[in-house]
């Protein structure tokens, strides 16, 4: 699909997030960087976005540096899923005469403003998963309105969105996407009539030549630097032929101790648990809990449990991801960003196993 | 309803645990009214020794005395809840584990052959079946209040055998070991105290213990490695593991 784009700067950016709760009353939701922390929440002004500041990744570690202008932020453990599918949910309240009341997620209606190819492609894996089947999620989902992204131009050490096809550019899903790049120039596309109306009303002028072949190069440089990963095809082959080759899926989870913050950071994993706590009253509130597939807890079930062993609780979180959700929603179910290698505090690499399992079946 | 008797029993400890229940009863008054309590030294002057339907251990094991009342608790009592990490793992007295009580004894006290104590730290567990442990040192007040009442209403607490990363991380919490290189336990350590050391920027030094179901000796071996890079010797490594995990380490497979 040929977009047309536009180009602005850094203030269009901003007046684009002020239009879009002036003009179209919506409450303009993103990664807040506020008080040197990151969550997920309503934006007052572009000020509240990291656009100064640049994250460092590497396998287990995370830094963050002020770089002004060039800096170019991509994301930290929150993903979108904080937002849109909350850590820890109260479900249902039983009142002492067994009434029932469920909960109900009221966000009104928003924008999310400034997200990352690799959640916008997080949230398309999410709906597949728990659209219309999770009512908290389904109700959370309905309130996006509209879908601002920020594409990639320089994505981080451990991005490997190139290779599974999320980024570091975005092609559908989306309303307006913005890229900026290292000279100042904002390029704005539209991917809805939605979008093409706030451009028109945010009144860009048509990229010239030189901004269009300036971003072409810079989108091209970006998805180079993520393309890591064995083509996909061999690499799901390969991954089907390694299930029973324990000794492979031992040496890969060597350094694993089933922390599980691989699931909790990972944007597209959506396991919980329940949870009742009874009053003495007679009442009780049922809460729902992430709960991540590398716990022990995880498979244990009356009479037994289905993945006792620890390689086989991590054989099953890069299974899932790269065979299993493409069965359950047609999408792969990593979308390359990283965070998985960033977070594991032990610094499991997926890209290296996922190296060693391709390079098992020869 | 019908008031469950409960009896709370101290071993060796520093009775931080005990103090968590009575500020839980504190806090829930209303639990009051559905326990009838027995036995419990710390909360009342008239104990009674007989049979209960809940029975409460704090502390650890350091002499045959212990065993013999151990074993008479649980044989009057329908469940037993082993209290806090020194009752569920042997607790911070285990760091003499390994060495002849005779020479630890000397260190503390001018006569030590009045000290009845043995060379081990047994956890509750080694010696009577528990049905219910709760690691803590102290043990979350909150989690010991939604159990009364959970048994006192008549349910059962889910199990959840997960690291403490996993409260971190749904709670929103930087990782302090990925941001900023501080030596943490987490991820080998069992969850339950709601992730307080690292919300507060430190690093978690195991005091509800290692995870009891999937750490072996490699683990712990790549566990340490990683510390040791933050700058945590192996001998803090394994001071930790001995107070805060001692039964543990004493099974771990290889």
């Amino acid at each position: 699909m040929i977009f047309m784009m536009y180009e602005g700067s850094v203030r269009d950016v901003g007046k684009l997030l002020s239009m879009l709760s002036s003009l179209l009353n919506l409450k303009v939701v993103g990664l807040k960087y506020v008080n040197k922390s990151f969550t997920y929440g309503e934006l007052g002004s572009i000020e509240e976005l990291p656009l100064s500041v640049e994250d460092v990744q590497a396998p287990s570690s995370y830094k963050l540096v002020e770089e002004g202008a060039s800096a170019r932020f991509r994301h930290s453990f929150p993903s979108l899923k904080y937002f849109l599918y909350p850590p820890a949910q109260e479900v249902l309240y039983i009142d002492k005469d067994f009434g029932l009341r469920e909960a109900k997620v009221d966000y009104g209606n928003i924008a999310l403003f400034g997200i990352k190819p690799c959640d916008l492609y997080s949230m398309r894996v999410l709906d597949g998963i728990l659209m219309n089947r999770d009512p908290y999620y389904t109700s959370a989902r309905s309130s996006v309105k509209v879908v601002v992204v920020e594409e990639c131009v320089k994505p981080s050490n451990v991005c490997f969105c190139g290779s599974v096809g999320t980024g570091p550019g975005v092609s559908s899903g989306f309303d307006v996407a913005f890229a900026r790049l290292s000279n100042g120039v904002v390029v704005f596309k539209s991917g809805s009539s939605i979008g093409a109306d706030l451009l028109k009303r945010l009144n860009v002028k048509k990229a010239g030549d030189r901004t269009v072949a300036e971003y072409g190069e810079a989108m091209g440089e970006a998805l180079k630097s993520t393309k890591v990963l064995p083509e996909l095809n061999a690499l799901t082959n390969a991954l089907e032929k390694s299930i029973n080759n324990v000794e492979l899926w031992n040496k890969v989870s060597k350094k694993c101790v089933a922390c599980s913050n691989c699931n909790m950071v990972c944007p597209t994993c959506f396991c919980t648990e329940f949870f009742d706590e009874a009053e003495l009253d007679g009442s009780a509130r049922r809460l729902k809990k992430w709960h991540g597939c590398l716990s022990y807890s995880y498979g244990l079930v009356a009479g037994g449990h289905f993945r006792p062993k620890l390689y086989m609780r991590y054989r099953h979180f890069i299974l899932h991801k790269f065979l299993f959700y493409p069965r359950q929603v047609g999408l792969i179910g990593c979308v390359g960003c990283g965070r998985c290698i960033t977070w594991c505090p032990l610094g499991v690499d997926i890209r290296e196993t996922l190296w060693e399992v391709f390079k098992s079946v020869g | 309803m019908r008031k469950a008797s409960v009896g709370v029993f101290k071993l060796t400890s520093c009775s931080g645990c005990i103090n968590e229940l009575i500020y839980a009863l504190v806090k829930h008054p209303e639990l009051l009214k559905l326990i009838e309590v027995k036995y419990f030294t710390e909360l009342q002057d008239v104990n009674e020794l007989t049979e209960l339907d809940v029975a409460v251990i704090e502390g650890s094991s350091i002499r045959g005395e212990h065993e013999e009342v151990l074993k008479k608790i649980r044989g009057l009592s329908k469940v037993l809840i082993s209290m806090g990490t020194c009752a569920t793992l042997g607790g911070v007295q285990s760091l003499r584990v390994g060495v002849d009580v005779n020479e630890v004894k000397k260190y503390v006290y001018p006569s030590p052959e009045y000290v009845d104590a043995y060379s081990d730290v047994k956890a509750v567990s080694e010696l009577v079946q528990v049905d219910l442990s709760l690691r803590g040192c102290p043990v979350n007040g909150d989690a010991l209040a939604s159990i009364i009442k959970k048994i006192v209403v008549g349910g059962w607490p889910v199990e959840v055998y997960e690291s403490l990363c996993a409260e971190c991380k749904r709670a929103g919490i930087e990782c302090v070991v990925v941001t900023k290189g501080i030596p943490c336990l987490g991820p080998i350590v069992s969850a339950g105290c709601g992730a307080l050391c690292p919300s507060f920027g430190r690093g978690c030094y195991g005091c509800y213990g290692i995870k009891d179901k999937d750490i072996d000796v490699g683990k712990v071996f790549e566990m340490g490695e990683a510390l040791e890079k933050l700058g945590l010797s192996k001998e803090d490594f394994h001071s930790l593991l001995k107070g805060y995990s001692m039964s543990l380490v004493k099974s771990l497979k290889t």
